[in-house]
């Protein structure tokens, strides 16, 4: 790949301490950089930029390796992500501060740094953590309001660099990539002849987080504290975000708590009506949740073809591509009854 | 005494990850090495259950009289419903379902979404 460039840790860490030493207008320290795990798609670090007895925690995340070609899992590029995160705070959504975006001179390929906050990531940390019991009583509620807020945001304001799909869209580039990957999977092809010939209620066109679900977002005591991951942002109906938040797959064993395994439905939707003064059905949401779990196939699919092409030979994609199975049960009993 | 089978070599391989590495790795590796631990017991669970999915699939391929193309069953069926040349019937959703449950039972045993189907269509537990 031309123009990649493979950092070591030492030359990250260099990178960083001019990057950051230019930012704060002084020499700083760094401290503390570790890669985080739980970013199968993208590279993630973690330091302390230190100056002038002051500690700044921060976040990197950039392409994996350094390189600098596009995402190629994501929807939109790094650069529109920052872009998209700065515009959402704007509107009120609770999300990290974005410190840099960076440019080709920084040595660190594509990406941002942001800040760091506080809480918990880990979906199942945040599931029984016993000092979160009172805080995912209201956790489905809170999570209807950040929705409502991300989709009341004005279509002007968002760069024209994120996509806009219909279902109809969805659902072509669905079958696109199944012929793509070789038709792998009776059961993801019955299913997407199953959503051709029902298509969901339309609820108008607004930004759709496209990853919002247990695990994207930081929780602690008094709820949610930023919403991470927007890396697959789209323009479609707000009805996905819904459905992709109550999928089988980020209920993470908890079933019978539909919302992230942490919540109702009911308290779901009342949160989100609460700002958006309208609210899907269960029916609707459950409709998005067959997507959600096409979704997770898609990925999963993804993530094993840039194993198998070595673009990205980790260990993680190899596994991931493991997890086909799980998307096809769920849509079984998803459509159990339907079909 | 014969040599050490596969599923004792994948044993051994696994035990001294989770025994040996993992206690001296942080972070990313640790996460990592955790990851290569449980692709090895797919890979253990995979040579005692894979005649299971085998058998169903001899079944499926008499029951709907289909041809070897040169490629997969999974892709034979799949092009068929996509192409209109076959459609979901009884047989082939209960092959489906099963084989499914077969497959999870190799990729992730403990996913909620095995145990529920199981208890909807199998009332738990390996169906012969």
């Amino acid at each position: 790949m031309s123009g990649s460039i493979r950092l070591k840790h030492d030359d990250l860490s260099q990178a960083l301490v001019e990057l950051l030493s230019t930012i704060y207008e002084g020499e700083i320290e760094l401290v503390g950089l570790s890669r985080l795990s739980g970013g199968a798609n993208m590279e993630i670090w973690s330091m302390d930029a230190v100056f002038d007895n002051t500690s700044h925690p921060i976040i990197l995340r950039r392409m994996p390796g350094g390189k600098n070609d596009l995402n190629q899992v994501g929807n939109i590029d790094l650069t529109t992500e920052a872009e998209l995160i700065t515009i959402a705070a704007d509107h009120g959504v609770a999300v990290p501060q974005i410190v840099r975006v960076l440019s080709p001179s920084d040595r660190l390929g594509i990406g941002f740094l942001m800040s760091r906050e506080t809480g918990l990531a880990l979906p199942k940390r945040i599931l029984k953590d016993p000092n979160l019991n009172k805080t995912r009583q209201i956790l489905a509620f809170e999570c209807g309001k950040v929705l409502a807020k991300i989709h009341s945001i004005p279509l002007e304001k968002i760069p024209r660099s994120v996509e806009s799909m219909s279902e109809i869209d969805i659902n072509e580039t669905m079958q696109a990539k199944l012929n793509n990957y070789n038709n792998a999977s009776p059961v993801h092809q019955l299913t997407l002849n199953w959503l051709r010939d029902n298509l969901p209620s339309f609820r108008g066109k607004t930004l759709v987080h496209g990853d919002f679900r247990n695990g994207n977002m930081l929780v602690d005591t008094t709820g949610i504290v930023a919403i991470l991951d927007w890396e697959l942002a789209h323009i479609g109906n707000p009805v996905e975000d819904l459905g992709y938040l109550c999928g089988n797959v980020w209920r993470f064993g908890n079933h019978d708590q539909p919302v992230g395994g942490f919540g109702q439905y009911d308290d779901l939707l009342d949160g989100y009506r609460s700002i958006a003064g309208w609210a899907p059905t269960v029916e609707e949401v459950q409709h998005w949740e067959i997507y959600c779990a096409m979704n997770w196939a898609m990925a999963c699919l993804a993530m094993l073809d840039l194993y198998r092409s070595r673009a990205d030979a980790s260990i993680e994609r190899a596994a991931v591509g493991r997890r086909l199975s799980e998307s096809e049960i769920d849509l079984l009993l998803l459509l159990d009854g339907k079909i | 005494m014969n040599g050490t089978s596969a599923a004792e070599l994948l044993e051994a391989t696994r035990d001294f990850l989770l025994e040996s590495v993992l206690p001296n790795q942080e972070d990313f590796l640790a996460y990592s090495t955790r990851v290569a631990a449980n692709n090895l017991a797919i890979v253990s669970r995979e040579l005692e259950l894979r005649g299971y999915i085998d058998k169903l699939d001899e079944e499926i391929i008499r029951t709907l009289s289909l041809q070897n193309k040169g490629e997969t069953l999974s892709t034979t069926l799949a092009r068929a419903l996509r192409d209109g040349i076959i459609q979901v019937d009884d047989d082939l959703l209960e092959y489906l379902r099963k084989r499914t449950m077969r497959s999870l039972e190799i990729d992730n045993p403990r996913y909620s979404g095995l145990i529920l189907a199981q208890a909807r269509w199998e009332k738990g537990g390996l169906q012969e």
